[in-house]
């Protein structure tokens, strides 16, 4: 191991153990080792600006190449700075309507294409089979669903009845083959995209039908949640662990036992 | 002071504890506890595992040093898994921050394969502009990476003969700490006809689903579980590096931390079930003291 490499594991190693500190409590040690990080990240990200991009991209076009035209968006640039001077804040205007049109027409079709109507179409991929019976099916289960959460709600008997009913009616159609065969996970999808924007939708009054289908909404909405919140915790376990690998692999095996 | 009290005025710094401990003790004394690998990260490693040899895969190390501890490890097994099968990895990184990190794996995976630069893999570096990037990409790669992170033009190296465009990839893989895996699908890998793969961090895991279950992606590796399963598949199918038995596999980091991973997962499950019956209890205790009062 190098020395420069030893300080550097030594330094890390404090500057760790300062930031833990702060699970006791706010203290000086903390304070010291978060601005330091802050004026690091600042100085290194300026750097790389200064390396990536103003070095290739704008000295040395002009000063090698002689290409002239770099200048234009080095000045468009500078005019976004001017937004710190009030009296010429107007001029960043003109940058940021080339930047955000320019963009957006770029942007677009792209994201149309190749999100927008590609996610559309995979979620009614079941469906593509037949719109009729497609739309029968769909129906059918969204009506089921709500009911369901109806009655669980205090809808009464006759919610409870009409639950049941739906529920003979789904099982029907499936022996009768009215309905498409589908994937129920597809069936998942589709009935949790459309119940979650059901909730969303404030112009209706949720009550009865249309409550009963935003609490079902609702329960997408927490499931989505829940996987978010288990896998946030992972990764932040997964931050801690990669510290805890730190200072047990490089700091106490490596700096300070030479192993 | 009784048992429902006590967990419920229990200090946070307590919890810490034995969060720490649960992280430490599995790391210096490990469990080994099982990793069953999932179709998710089964669908990056197979088609990484049936290309040919002297394909050309595009691998984004869009991350920095906040998500070390969940992609470095996969974007080190990613580019072992390159070089073990005579695959071109072309890497670069759209985030500031990551040229360092993906100067270490591709330098440290290039050292034990023997692989040269410009002629077996690329390191391309950073650039600026993140979707403009990756749109300059799909016209000529060369172009938008005029040298590589060393100064080397590109444009002269063996490796770019065949290869001038993304459409010319035969994989993509980001691994990705934001949302950089949306830029790639909506301006590369979507419009070109290029497969992809994701890896990314377990926070935006649970966004990415929908683009494998609309096949826009063949795999994802969410986190460190993701990245620990691709290391086991990869230790699986090449337990010794280029088939030298003097040069077994060593195990990836992130192996390595899921058996503290596992512990306090187990620790965070049993607080949140023992903490919710105590609050069941003490709040039925109220009601009963309220009742008699």
């Amino acid at each position: 191991m190098t020395p420069g490499e030893l300080i550097g594991i030594w330094i890390a190693a404090g500057l760790t153990l300062m930031m833990f500190s702060f699970i006791y409590r706010d203290n000086v040690f903390f304070k010291f080792g978060e601005h330091l990080y802050l004026g690091v990240s600042v100085g290194y990200y300026i750097n790389i600006q200064y390396w990536q991009v103003i070095v290739p991209d704008l000295y040395r076009p002009v000063t090698i190449d002689h290409n002239y035209w770099v200048i234009i968006p080095a000045i468009l640039g500078i005019f976004i700075l001017l937004r710190l001077v009030p009296s010429l804040a107007w001029l960043s205007r003109m940058s940021f309507a080339l930047y955000i049109g320019g963009f957006a027409g770029l942007a677009i079709p792209n994201v149309i294409h190749s999100i927008f109507l590609r996610q559309l179409s995979e979620t009614l991929r079941p469906f593509a089979g037949g719109w009729g019976e497609a739309l029968l099916t769909m129906v059918l289960f969204i009506l089921f669903f709500a009911l369901l959460a109806y009655a669980v709600s205090g809808g009464g008997w006759i919610a409870a009845v009409g639950t049941l009913v739906m529920f003979g009616v789904i099982c029907l159609g499936i022996w009768l083959n009215w309905m498409v065969a589908i994937d129920i996970n597809q069936v998942i999808i589709l009935l949790g995209v459309f119940t979650v924007l059901i909730f969303f939708f404030f112009s209706l009054e949720h009550k009865r039908l249309v409550g009963g289908i935003s609490r079902v909404g609702l329960f997408f909405i927490m499931v989505s949640f829940g996987a978010s919140f288990g896998y946030t915790v992972m990764a932040r376990i997964s931050l801690l662990i990669g510290r805890f690998q730190f200072l047990i692999d490089d700091w106490i095996k490596r700096a300070m036992l030479g192993q | 002071m009784d048992f429902v009290s006590f967990v419920l005025n229990l200090d946070r710094r307590v919890i810490y504890t034995i969060v720490a401990l649960c992280v430490v003790v599995p790391l210096v004394k490990p469990l080994s506890l099982p990793i069953d690998t999932t179709p998710e990260v089964e669908g990056i490693y197979d088609v990484i595992e049936q290309l040919p040899a002297g394909s050309h895969v595009l691998v984004a190390g869009d991350f920095d040093p906040a998500s070390k501890p969940e992609l470095f490890p996969m974007l080190e097994a990613v580019l072992a898994h390159c070089f073990e099968k005579d695959i071109h990895p072309h890497l670069l990184t759209l985030w500031p921050a990551g040229p360092g990190l993906m100067q270490r794996a591709i330098e440290n995976q290039a050292a034990i394969y023997n692989k040269q630069s410009g002629t077996d893999y690329c390191f391309l570096g950073f650039r600026y502009g993140s979707a403009a990037v990756v749109l300059g990409m799909t016209g000529s790669v060369t172009e938008t990476f005029t040298t590589d992170f060393y100064g080397t033009p590109t444009a002269t190296m063996p490796i770019y003969e065949d290869v001038h465009r993304v459409a010319d990839f035969d994989y993509i893989i980001d691994l990705a700490a934001g949302a950089t895996v949306e830029i790639w699908i909506a301006y590369g890998a979507e419009p070109q006809g290029v497969p992809m793969g994701a890896s990314c961090t377990a926070v935006s895991a649970a966004g990415y689903y929908p683009y494998l279950q609309a096949g826009q992606i063949t795999g994802l590796a969410g986190g460190m579980l993701g990245t620990a399963e691709y290391e086991v598949l990869l230790s699986r199918n090449y337990p010794d590096i280029q088939g030298d038995k003097s040069r077994p596999r060593p195990t990836g980091e992130a192996t390595k931390g899921m058996d503290a991973q596992s512990a306090v997962h187990v620790f965070i499950v049993l607080s949140i079930i023992v903490a919710n019956v105590c609050f069941y209890l003490s709040v039925r205790r109220e009601r009963e003291e309220r009742r008699k009062a």
